[in-house]
């Protein structure tokens, strides 16, 4: 330090540092004596005493003999300590406020007076580096959004290349150290006093920005910041504090205008940190986001006030201002960037966001993104309509309560658990208040997105950020995912979903290059296996027909690795398959458990498609050419650059090209065998069993890429630096069937569903009902059962099917008796079918020509000729007229309600169904209707009531809480036998080791879900 | 690496290659649901449909008769339908012993309904049912009913000459089913074009269509049934009573048109046989030929017939003088060019000098099938086989007694020849006779006796296929 009795040149600015002290620790002499050191001739210090300690002034002028000590234990944190200079006498030219834990370098202090004076800025800021290791960067600057939360533009570890060297307006700095100048200093009394630390930084220079000032950062000036703030005070309030001083900015620097907007915003986005704060089981988390709210409302007043001082002062627009801040929001930025990349402190993601690709990849997510949200934008605006597999939801307390019950409506009923996802979604739809056109956004595009990282994370492990971006953008033009929704597969978009986490998962549990180099990442089989049977399992919550993937793209790789001789690590792929299976049964245990309850079934995997054959030629298969308007032959165009990495790959560029190949062949090899009928089993949906193809396209396109910018560019000129461009155009041209979807805004998908045009009672008035649905596997809502090689049939209960209602109970309970009944019609060995399907609840047949009501979609011919003809000889089945074109409907004029009251005896002489050819049930009412596993209505007098469903002994009556007796009836139903009239409660009890096994269920997917987000959270602790 | 690298593109280039041409090949046949063709129209039918009559004293009173063809007890529903408003026609359940016949008044079912039908479910068994018309003239007539309903209908003749001849015509409609049925009903005469436009027949109920009314005074009436919206059964009852004849002929419509058509019994000395063929195509001509199949070695020519689009031709047997001395036939109608055709042939069957004359009518059959059971009565008549195919046939000719199946004859068929069975030759009162052939043939019956002459096809009950 400058001996302040020499004579400085009148020019020189006066600067006055301040040193906040908290009873600081042994490092603070070395603070003192950087201070000490400054060759800035004008340098005084005062050091505030904010925690009145008495050893402070001694080592004060130990170091430092001119130096002030202010005491202030009477403040509450470094904002108000700091203010206290301002109720000093002096009057320097600049403030250097100073944290108690910094060295300054010698002339720190004189660059940031040079640079404040030259940039007339009102507040300078040092470069903060490591207090251990100052090769390392700790702040340079802060970039703040419009909630007040700051982002660091280094990253934590970062080694100091002079990357950030050169001076620049920034929107906030550090106040480890900033030198302030003193007037504007006076003029925003300083810090604000209620944020004592931790947003105090930000709130200061953003008021500083609307009274006029320039906020810089001063690399060259460097600071060894010590940051322990945490250990210092042993109080982990990070979270609490900053939400609640990041609101409390808001409130006091935004325009009026500005709050308008930004509230809402900020409240959004506590719910929605909240909800994955409890979704992560961080209980006090969601009390310190809602807390924040609570916290400045208590100071509104004093907000109010500090509102007005500033207005008075305000020389800056606000839009100029709010320009300097970033766009969206940092915490969701960095959520993301936690979620699609590895964890900050990696060096190696360090590495890699770093290189040149690193912008072009933001550039092609960003492209990515844009695509799907453009090519879906009416779907987005104008909701999902609930066709094919995309089921209308219901409300959000049935979706979790059947699946908490164990009892399947759909069919004749059955013992069992819906899908999973089902719970998953009505829980989100739930906390969502009801919100289910959200959550049906999010399940239908979840698994695109989904996707589209697994394809990305693919081949991360070669370093190539060319070869991801290859991989990405191949999987998003790749048809399927459209084409998907065009048709409402939502097993197709979940198999395209998992796909890429399968093939990735398979290729890390091999291990061999370059999913295991000397120099690449190597994860355990252990690890790979556990991330293997969580992403199967949480698929298959939602599509059990995902499991299915593994087996040909594992059928692929073993092919691949036969072909190339890579037959090493074949034994650790097995070990990762098995506990990759072991975590997928946990999340699956209930429906394994219903599984074995009745012996294994595979219908509820195909969902009434048969092995007969398809009408698929290799070039839709190949093409991906699934939906009404594919055009399937320019996707084969793809073969071109495909081949490139077969044709001049080396290394394991060429064996991650065959590993592609393979997987996707056999991925079309089988669906074109099931096309020809050649499996001796019927196969799920083509657009499951091709997902495979496409994550097998992605990793080829990606060694593709991999390849030409290794192999093609150290090769002299020759045919493959022809084949590159050609490879160009072709992927190009093999994009346009993807490209051409996008002008409907819905990928083709019908704007309608048959929820407005299907003329059906309401099961409130004449009792429940069952509608008999007949159509083609794909088209039928919620899949069916196998009538045919081209036609299934399904049952629902009181309307459309339901999303519980998705996928074959594995118990199928008494749904032969359909399959029989309507046999007999189509033998034409009856023309009373309806009495036989009317003992049964069927009220309507429905057969559906297409997924969706005229004029929504493609025109298509009559599906079900034969079934329609077989129905229209039937003499107690009235067709009914004008409806919509899409469909036929029948309407069962001997139908009895699913749960029906009749006169004791009202079935005498039916002992089995066929005998209600020659004399229906007749004179019964229906009762107790509705769709819940505890129903309740009032019962007259000397009736029995007849329930129409699987029997099933847990199914109980109480009428006035006196269970009844029950008989069987007409050889299948129940027929319960009250001795009075009252008020009656038909219930189904849960067997307890179904609940047990859904709790497991319920706990590995929390488990899961809170390790995930934890693991994407990444919370960093320790700040000054 | 230049090796695996050549191996690797030739595998996988020969794996797409070998698919996109295995590809091109013809793919298996899939199971699908198809027609229950079988059972239309033969005796495994699980349902009949007897467009009906009218109440008791009307011009023909109906009844069901139901003949169990099988070897167990049979177990039917018949439901009557009314015509028009009133008391809903009730529902019997009729048992039947194995080989007998059960008649059902319909009117004991159907309550204070100017006309009437009935639909018969077969619940179990095997059942034929015919349906039984008795006149207000004496006449009686008696027709198989129908095993499916249809969208178009061809009644390819009447007579409406009230006045002069006393002949009345009427359509009788069931539409069994629950929801209306509209029709649309063209007339072709001899006084010429009319139309009958969106006629509804209600659900469940049977609609009479006075062709009397809506065409007046027509010596022959075609009429083609359109039905817009719904299926129907239809049948047609001509009436006749003046000084020279008196008669009553139920005869079915022809629920299809087909190119070939077989006509079994054909007279032109005893009886005065009209033969009329339509031809309802509206662009098509048809060219004719009425194929006679004489008994004996003699051959004739065709009667050659050209038929413009809509147009009717009737050709009366005793006018074609070339056929001098040949006294009783069988005619195949053959359209030539394949266009489809219907055909009906009538015959006034005058009993000397009695006060009782008779009349009857057939639409024939387009199929052959291997094995045919036939009801026959035991009074005059008998069964007719033809062998349509080119090779020589031996068929065996059965008759069911007390349950047990009898062998009564082996009839050897030359190629288009054909055979008579007289029913002397069977010991049953009322004959129920299985005709079974190595391959297709045709059988046709002749009920004739004191009240009755009815010309009828036997029933097929096994190795059914287009005549051809």
């Amino acid at each position: 330090m400058a001996d302040q009795t020499d004579t400085p040149r009148d020019a020189t600015p006066s600067v006055l540092a301040v040193v906040v002290a908290h009873q600081p620790g042994e490092w603070f002499e070395e603070t003192l004596d950087s201070l000490a050191t400054q060759d800035y001739p004008r340098l005084s210090v005062v050091v505030i005493d904010a925690a009145g300690d008495p050893s402070l002034s001694g080592r004060v002028h130990a170091a430092l003999p001119s130096a002030s000590v202010l005491d202030a234990p009477d403040t509450s944190g470094f904002s108000e300590a700091a203010n206290a200079v301002l109720d000093t006498e002096v009057d320097p030219a600049f403030f250097l406020v100073c944290h108690d834990d910094v060295v300054l370098a010698s002339d720190a202090v004189r660059l940031l007076v040079v640079e404040a004076l030259r940039s007339n800025s009102g507040i300078a800021g040092p470069k903060l580096v490591d207090w251990n290791d100052p090769e390392r960067l700790q702040h340079v600057a802060y970039e703040v959004d419009r909630f007040a939360v700051a982002a660091d533009v280094v990253d934590p570890g970062e080694i100091d290349q002079e990357q950030y060297d050169a001076v620049a307006d920034v929107f906030a700095l550090p106040s480890a150290c900033l030198l302030i100048n003193s007037a504007l200093f006076r003029t925003l009394r300083g810090f604000d006093p209620d944020i004592p630390h931790r947003g105090e930084q930000v709130d200061l220079c953003w008021r500083a920005q609307l009274v006029g000032a320039r906020v810089m950062v001063v690399p060259d000036a460097r600071v060894r910041h010590r940051e322990d703030l945490l250990g210092r005070t042993g109080v982990d309030d990070i979270r609490r504090t900053r939400a609640r001083h990041q609101l409390r900015t808001i409130l006091v620097t935004a325009s009026r205008p500005e709050l308008f907007v930004t509230l809402p915003l900020f409240a959004l986005l506590t719910l929605g940190e909240a909800a994955i704060a409890l979704l992560a089981g961080r209980i006090s988390q969601v009390r310190d986001v809602f807390g924040a709210w609570s916290w400045n409302a208590r100071r509104l007043g004093a907000i109010r006030e500090r509102r007005r001082q500033l207005r008075r002062l305000v020389r800056a627009r606000h839009s100029d201002v709010r320009a300097a801040q970033v766009t969206g929001s940092v915490r969701i930025n960095a959520f993301v960037r936690g979620q699609i990349g590895r964890r900050r402190d990696d060096p190696h993601f360090q590495a890699i966001v770093r290189t040149g690709t690193a912008r072009v990849s933001a550039v092609v997510a960003v492209v990515v993104g844009v695509f799907v949200l453009f090519g879906s934008r009416t779907m987005i605006t104008d909701g999902i309509p609930a066709v094919g597999e995309f089921l209308a939801f219901g409300d959000a307390e049935s979706l979790v309560g059947e699946w908490w019950d164990g009892w399947r409506h759909r069919d004749l009923g059955s013992p069992g658990t819906p899908r999973g996802g089902v719970a998953a979604l009505g829980a989100a739809t739930w906390i969502l208040g009801g919100a289910d056109g959200l959550v049906r956004l999010l399940w239908v595009f979840g698994p695109v997105v989904a996707g589209l990282i697994g394809a990305w994370r693919m081949l991360g492990v070669t370093g190539s950020r060319r070869a991801q971006i290859g991989a990405l953008v191949a999987y998003t033009v790749v048809p399927l995912p459209w084409v998907s929704i065009e048709t409402a597969s939502i097993s197709g978009l979940y198999a395209y979903g998992v796909a890429p986490w399968i093939l990735a998962a398979l290729l890390h549990g091999q291990a061999v290059s370059p999913h295991r180099s000397t120099s690449g990442p190597w994860r355990p089989a252990s690890a790979v296996g556990i991330g293997l049977g969580i992403s199967v399992g949480l698929a298959a919550l939602f599509v059990p027909a995902t499991l299915l993937l593994v087996i040909p793209i594992l059928g692929g790789l073993l092919a691949a690795a036969l072909l190339t001789g890579q037959l090493h690590g074949l034994g650790r792929l097995m070990v990762t398959l098995v506990i990759g299976a072991a975590v997928t049964l946990v999340l699956a245990l209930p429906n394994l458990l219903d599984q074995l309850a009745v012996g294994f079934d595979w219908a509820p995997f195909v969902e009434g498609r048969s092995a007969g054959g398809a009408d698929l030629d290799l070039v839709d298969i190949i093409g991906f050419a699934l939906g009404e308007s594919s055009v399937s032959w320019l996707t084969l165009a793809l073969v071109v650059p495909l081949a490139l990495p077969l044709l001049v790959g080396r290394s394991w560029r060429f064996r991650l090209a065959v590993r592609g190949w393979l997987v996707a062949m056999t991925s079309w090899g089988l669906v074109w065998a099931a096309a020809w009928g050649a499996l001796p089993f019927a196969l799920p949906s083509p657009a499951v069993m091709l997902a495979p193809a496409a994550a097998g396209l992605a990793l080829t396109a990606g060694a593709t890429v991999a390849a030409a910018e290794n192999d093609i560019r150290r090769a002299g000129f020759g045919w493959r630096q022809v084949l590159l461009p050609v490879s160009v155009v072709a992927a190009f041209v093999a994009s346009f069937p993807t490209l051409a979807l996008l002008e409907s805004g819905r990928w083709d998908m019908p704007r309608g569903d048959f929820s407005q045009t299907l003329p059906i009672a309401d099961p409130s008035i004449d009792g429940s009902y069952r509608i008999l649905w007949v159509a083609r596997p794909d088209h039928l809502p919620g899949g069916g059962h196998r009538l045919d090689d081209e036609l299934a049939w399904a049952v629902s209960l009181d309307g459309l099917p339901l999303l519980a209602d998705a996928g074959l109970p594995a118990d199928a309970g008494s749904s032969a008796l359909i399959a029989e009944t309507l046999g007999t019609a189509l033998d034409g060995d009856t023309m009373r079918v309806g009495r036989t399907l009317g003992a049964l609840g069927v009220r309507y047949i429905v057969l559906l020509d297409r997924i969706a009501p005229a004029p929504f979609g493609p025109d298509a011919e009559p599906a079900a000729p034969v079934v329609d003809n077989a129905l229209g000889r039937q003499l107690d089945l009235r067709r009914v007229e004008g409806i919509n074109t899409a469909m036929v409907l029948y309407e069962n004029t001997e139908w009895t309600s699913v749960r029906a009251a009749g006169v004791a005896g009202f079935d005498d002489g039916r002992d089995e169904l066929s005998d209600l050819e020659a004399a229906p049930l007749q004179g019964t009412l229906g009762v107790l209707a509705g769709r819940s596993a505890s129903l309740s209505d009032q019962l007259p007098a000397g009736v029995e009531v007849y329930v129409s469903q699987t029997p099933d002994t847990r199914w109980r009556l109480h009428v006035d809480g006196e269970r009844t007796g029950r008989r069987r009836a007409i050889g299948w139903a129940t027929v319960f036998l009250p001795d009075n009239e009252g008020q009656a409660e038909l219930r189904y009890d849960t067997p307890l080791w179904r609940q047990g096994a859904l709790l497991i269920q319920f706990l590995g997917f929390v488990v899961i879900a809170g390790s995930i987000v934890r693991r994407r959270l990444g919370t960093r602790k320790g700040e000054s | 690496m230049k090796l695996l690298r050549a191996l690797v593109v030739a595998l996988i280039a020969a794996a797409v290659v070998g698919a996109f041409v295995a590809d091109q090949g013809e793919r298996p046949d899939r199971d699908v649901v198809v027609e229950p063709q079988q059972a239309a129209g033969t005796v495994d039918a699980g349902v009949w449909f007897c467009p009906g009559g009218s109440e008791p004293g009307g011009v023909a009173e109906i009844g069901i008769e139901l003949i169990n063809v099988g070897s167990t007890p049979a177990s039917t529903l018949v439901a009557g339908v009314r015509s028009g408003p009133g008391i809903d026609a009730r529902d019997v359940s009729v048992p039947i012993a194995s080989g007998e016949r059960e008649l059902v008044r319909v009117a004991d079912i159907v309550p204070e309904s100017p006309w009437m039908g009935a639909v018969v479910e077969v619940l179990e068994g095997s059942v034929i049912v015919e349906q039984t018309a008795i006149g207000d003239t004496t006449d009686t007539d008696r027709t198989t009913c129908h095993t499916a309903t249809s969208d178009t209908w061809v009644l390819a003749s009447g007579a409406t000459r009230v006045a002069e001849f006393g002949e009345t015509n009427t359509i009788l409609v069931l539409n069994p089913f629950l929801e209306d049925a509209v029709l649309d009903v063209r007339f072709d005469a001899d006084v010429g074009v009319d139309s009958l436009p969106g006629v509804v027949a209600p659900a469940r109920r049977v609609t009479p269509i006075d062709v009397t009314e809506a065409v007046t005074v027509a010596g022959r009436v075609t009429a083609v049934i359109d039905v817009v919206a719904g299926r129907v059964a239809v049948n047609r009852i001509q009436a006749v009573a003046n000084d020279a004849q008196v008669g009553l002929a139920v005869a079915p419509g022809s629920p299809e048109l087909a190119p070939v058509w077989f006509l079994p019994n054909v007279n032109r000395t005893v009886r005065s046989d009209v033969i009329t063929v339509v031809n309802p195509s509206t662009t098509s001509e048809a060219k004719v030929d009425l194929e006679i199949i004489a008994d004996g070695t003699i051959s004739f020519d065709p009667i050659e017939l050209t038929l413009r689009p809509g147009r009717t031709a009737v050709v009366r047997l005793a006018d074609e003088e070339r056929l001098e001395g040949l006294e009783s036939m069988s005619i195949v109608a053959r359209s030539l060019d394949g266009v489809p055709v219907a055909v009906m042939n009538e015959s006034y069957l005058p009993f000397g000098d009695r006060p009782v004359s008779n009349l009857s009518a057939t639409v024939g059959t387009s199929t052959m099938a291997t094995s045919w059971l036939a009801p026959i009565e035991q009074d005059e008549g008998g069964l007719v086989i033809y062998n349509p195919s080119i090779g020589i046939v031996t068929a065996s000719v059965s008759e069911f007694i007390d349950g047990e199946l009898v062998h009564v004859a082996d009839v050897e068929l030359g190629g288009g020849r054909r055979a008579i069975l007289e029913s002397s030759a069977f010991a049953g009162d009322r004959p129920l006779v299985l005709v079974d052939a190595p391959s297709a043939v045709v059988v046709g019956r002749e009920l004739r006796g004191v009240s009755v002459h009815a010309q009828l096809l036997a029933v097929p009950a096994g190795g059914v296929e287009p005549l051809g």
